[in-house]
This record gives structure tokens, sequence and C-alpha cells, in this order.
């Protein structure tokens, strides 16, 4: 996977994060690093509502993962998951 | 709809399908009659290995198709399902092995059920060989105990309650004649089947030959789309994020329908208190999105239904007669064949403090009934504040003032434990922009003039950290964790600032 790549990812990530939560002021950053909960305070139904958008935006299945996701903390590790499974598709 | 004749009744809608994953992961989707055809095989099979009438298996497991099996195989038998919930960690587990003497444990973690010797994984219900009962397990005689589960309550500690077998006929008949479920209904079931509420919507279902689907909660907003059921209940959160996300802008409308599937009829919210807006935008936008009460040791109090419902009531009640107030306006139900007939595994004071010598059940509560008999909730008793001058009001009521304000997303009103002055934490949009707390200052400063000072706010804490179980300021039960918001803010609840009063 290129840098070009997952910064792609990334970028898709971000933007849904912003989406679902419509709390966050406009200008709070999203980087790689923002942690889900201690960050941007994202309860767990809205963490389930962005694992169904990852699913539409990304073109994965991410039912049998859900043990995986809830163990990643920060955007981006889950981008760089999500990257994996995309390769591994 | 009564026990005797749900299976005839269920076998009657050839057309009705349940569906859900087997615990292999496998989908499954079954008729009506075929699936009462499997239940027959399982009971005969749980007879043959020695279940009688009154013997209690305790089924652990999460939401799959043979949760389905085991609830219905156990009805035919007249056994008792223990419903242990999906996530209690093995030494609550062997607790309950300890004190019940349960005839068969049904499990999905081997771990979990280790050391116990009659038990049996999900993954072998339709194994040939008979499952390992304890055929010397005691018998409950009383004929009208159906289940034992737990609750945990507004405040997330666990509770034992037997669940009364004629109190579920008479709950789920209220449900299917009100919302008139019928064949034509589909119902998507992603909450806890451990939670009775699910497994009373299965009975209704079966009874009135609406499909079901079971899901696993984390696949609720995927298969809203994919089965596009008729009805679902949720929480007011599902239904916030859901607005949140397609409930504004202009075409609204089309992509609700989209993520919703196209063919809802009604939805229920209820368990903690929804906003306003999100209902009226949901009303607004064609979706019957309607509040309804109700605890588990009564059954449903009240509900919105599609002929009588009013915003910012749970609805009216379903059997005036039942609902009775206190001097306090604590809500207690008096009624023939209530939910649940008594708490066990749970404190003395518990059961003294909910179902009352004369055969009345507490709610907890705090409640008033409008002049068209609407009812109105207005906080939980526990939770009202007592002022150092003894005067007692509920938050709730400064705090549903306090969310009106636009940019208020929530809004708690705590006391300060060092000057015992009444403080605000107020999650709102733009929470560090000096014309959004002018706003909801000058909000504050006209609510303190309108009310006894004694209701006055003195200070306020603007936040954009929402409540979530994560972060401690929600129950389980997604319900404000008051100390637990307390203990987060604590430093800023606690400093000495001016006064808004």
């Amino acid at each position: 996977m290129t840098t070009a790549t997952a910064d792609a990812e990334l970028s898709k990530l971000t933007a849904l994060v912003r989406q679902v939560n419509v709390d966050l002021p406009p200008g709070c950053p999203i980087t790689a690093s923002t942690r889900f909960v201690e960050d941007i305070g994202m309860g767990s139904i809205n963490r389930l509502m962005l694992i169904t958008l990852v699913e539409q935006e990304f073109g994965v299945s991410l039912e049998q993962h859900m043990h995986r996701l809830v163990e990643l903390h920060t955007v981006g590790d889950t981008a760089r998951f999500l990257a994996t499974l995309k390769g591994a598709a | 709809m009564n026990f005797t004749n749900l299976f005839d009744e269920a076998r009657r809608h050839e057309r009705a399908e349940i569906s859900a994953k087997q615990i292999d992961g496998q989908d499954r989707s079954i008729s009506f009659p075929a699936f009462v055809a499997e239940v027959d095989v399982l009971a005969q099979k749980l007879q043959t290995s020695g279940v009688a009438r009154g013997m209690q298996i305790a089924l652990q497991a999460p939401n799959c198709y043979e949760y389905l099996l085991w609830d219905l195989a156990a009805l035919k038998l007249g056994a008792v399902i223990h419903a242990v919930p999906e996530d209690l960690p093995a030494e609550k587990v062997a607790a309950i092995a300890r004190k019940h003497a349960i005839a068969l444990w049904v499990y999905e973690k081997p771990e979990n059920v280790a050391g116990i010797g009659n038990a049996v994984a999900l993954a072998e219900t339709a194994a040939a060989r008979e499952f390992p009962v304890d055929r010397d397990a005691a018998r409950l005689a009383d004929a009208d105990l159906h289940s034992r589960v737990y609750s945990s309550g507004s405040s997330g500690y666990l509770k034992g309650l037997e669940i009364s077998r004629r109190g579920t006929e008479l709950l789920v008949s209220d449900f299917i004649d009100a919302f008139g479920l019928c064949s034509a209904d589909s119902h998507l079931i992603f909450l806890p089947l451990s939670n009775y509420q699910q497994r009373l919507s299965v009975y209704g279902c079966l009874w009135a030959g609406a499909s079901i689907k079971v899901v696993r909660h984390t696949t609720v907003f995927q298969e809203l789309g994919r089965y596009a059921p008729s009805f679902i209940i949720a929480p007011p959160a599902i239904y916030e994020t859901v607005y949140n996300l397609y409930g504004r802008g202009a075409d609204a409308k089309q992509k609700l329908a989209a993520f919703l599937g196209g063919n809802i009829r009604f939805m229920i919210t209820g368990m903690a208190p929804i906003r306003k807006e999100v209902l009226k935008a949901f009303n607004a936008l064609g979706y019957l999105l309607l509040e309804a009460y109700g605890v588990t040791e009564t059954g449903m109090i009240a509900w919105n239904t599609k002929e009588r419902h009013r915003i910012g009531a749970v609805g009216m009640p379903i059997h005036p007669e039942h609902v009775h107030f206190t001097a306090e306006s604590e809500i207690v139900i008096k009624r023939p064949f209530p939910l649940s007939k008594c708490y066990f595994d749970s404190a003395e004071s518990d059961s003294a403090n909910t179902f009352l010598p004369d055969g009345s059940i507490a709610t907890g509560d705090i409640g008033v009934l409008d002049a068209d008999g609407f009812l109105s909730l207005s906080g939980r008793k526990k939770e009202i504040i007592v002022t150092s001058g003894g005067a007692k009001f509920h938050p709730e009521e400064l705090e549903r003032a306090l969310s009106s304000v636009a940019p208020v997303k929530h809004s708690i009103v705590l006391m300060s434990k060092n000057d015992s002055r009444l403080v605000a934490v107020i999650v709102a949009d733009g929470h560090e922009d000096p014309v959004v707390i002018g706003q909801i200052d000058e909000s504050i400063r006209a609510m303190n003039a309108s009310a006894p000072s004694y209701k006055n706010i003195h200070r306020r804490i603007v936040t954009a950290t929402a409540p979530s179980i994560e972060n401690g300021m929600l129950t389980r039960n997604l319900k404000y964790d008051r100390k637990g918001i307390y203990r987060y803010f604590e430093a800023e609840i606690e400093a000495r600032e001016a006064s808004l009063a």
C-alpha cells in the first residue's frame, strides 16, 4: 500500500468520523492520532453508525471483524486496519 | 395472546418467517410452522433427557436462532428459562449456579460454565445425544412463573425478576391490539433477547403472524435497510443517531426511507427521555415515532399510539385504572397480573420499596397526568434534589427548560457538595463561542428570575463532551449517571465562580 493510498483511506475515514459526530465543532482537528472516546467523546452507538458508513464507503463487510474493531482506539489504527482488509480482499 | 394456543396460532401463519443467524454464523430463515416443528423436536429431546415442568434451564446466549428455539421449547414443556445476561462474567455465572438449582445450563462460552457438569453448548442444540440434565433439580411449583430474568434497572445494578405467565399474556395482547400487529408486519429485534422486552416481542409476532429478524446490536444500522422492518423498538440514542445523519435537510425523507428500508409503519422508543426535536422531526417527515413507558416490574404502563399521541408525553395509560400516584407524584401500579411477581437475588430493601404489601408496585418514577389523560414523566424519585432548606424538586424540570435553548444538546442539573448550590452541566454546539455562552447565560438568568430561589442555577459548565457509557456519564441503559457526571466534572462543579443567580 502506498503512502498516497494510506492518506486517501485516512482522509475518507476522517470525513466519516466528522459526519457521524455532528456535535464536533467545525475547527476541531481529526488526525490519525485522534482517539474515538477520549478525544472526541464518541459513544458506542455512534461507533456502530460509523462502522455502517465505513462498510458503505469502503465496500467492505465488517461483521466478522467487530471484536478487532472495538480494540482500535484511534482513527489512524482503524484506517490502517481497513486498508489491510481491502488489501486482503 | 395466550401461551396455551401460541403454537397453534404460529402454525397458522405459513408465510411468516423467522430470520436469524445460528450460533455457528450461518443465516437461517424459516417459516413459522417449520419453526414450531423444530421447537417440538427440541422439547421432545428435553423431555427425554429429563427436563420436567417447573425445572429451570439457564440460558446464557447472544441473539441467535437457537435462543428462540430454547425459549419456546421450554415454554412448551412448562420449564422455566433462567435468562442470564449475555455479558455476565464467569464468576457471577458461577454464583448463580451455586444459588439456583438449575436442571440444565445452555451456554455459548465454555469458560463461563467451567466446573458445571449439567451444561450443553448452544452449538449442540440439534445434536443427537441426550442433554446432561440434572434430573434431581428442584421443580418450581408456581404455575404462573414463566421465566426468571435479570434487569439492570435505572442504576445498572442487576436484579432478578420472576416473570408472570399471565402478566406476559395480557401485556402482549395489549400490544397487539394497540398497534394493530398483523401478518403484514415485520419486526427487527437487535436488543439482547436476555432483556425480556425482546422475548415479549417474539411472542407477539408469533401470535400475530408478523415476521421477525433477530440480529446482534452491532449490526442494527446495516440491518434496518437490509430487512426493511415495519416496526422497531429502540432506545432514544438510536433515533438520535439516525436523525443526526439522515433526518435533516431537504432530502431527509428520501434519505430516511433508504436508511430505514422504506417499510416503517411505526417506531417505539422508551427506556430514557428523547429530545422533543427528534420526535417532532421524525413525525414531521411521516415517521410515527412513539414514546412508551413501562418497567419490567409492572410491564408497559403507557404508550403513544397512532390514534392518540402527544409529543412530550409517554402516552396515555394502557389501563388508567391501574395507575395511581403517591403524594410525591410517584407512579404506583396496581394491576391484577403485573409482568413481574417479585425480585430474586436482590436486596430485601429493594423488594420492600418496590413490591408493596397491598400488591401494588412502586415504579420510582415521578409523573403527572394532564387534563387529556396523557402521562408525562419528570424524573426518578431517588434523583429528587432536596435543598438545604428542605425544599424538594426534580432536576429534570430545569433540564427540560435548559434543553429547549437552541444550542443545548444535553443539560444535567446537579448540586454542589461544597456550597449546596445548583450547577448545570450543559453540552452544547459552539461551547467556546462567546455568543453561544451568552445565549445560555441569558436563558439561565431568565429561568432564575421566574423560579423560586431554591431552584436557581448558580453556575454552569458548558462543554462539548456528551455523556456516554464510555466516559461514565451514562448508565448501561443509556440514562444519565448523575454520580458519574458529578465525578467527571467535579472540579468545575465545585469551582467558586460568579453566580448567575
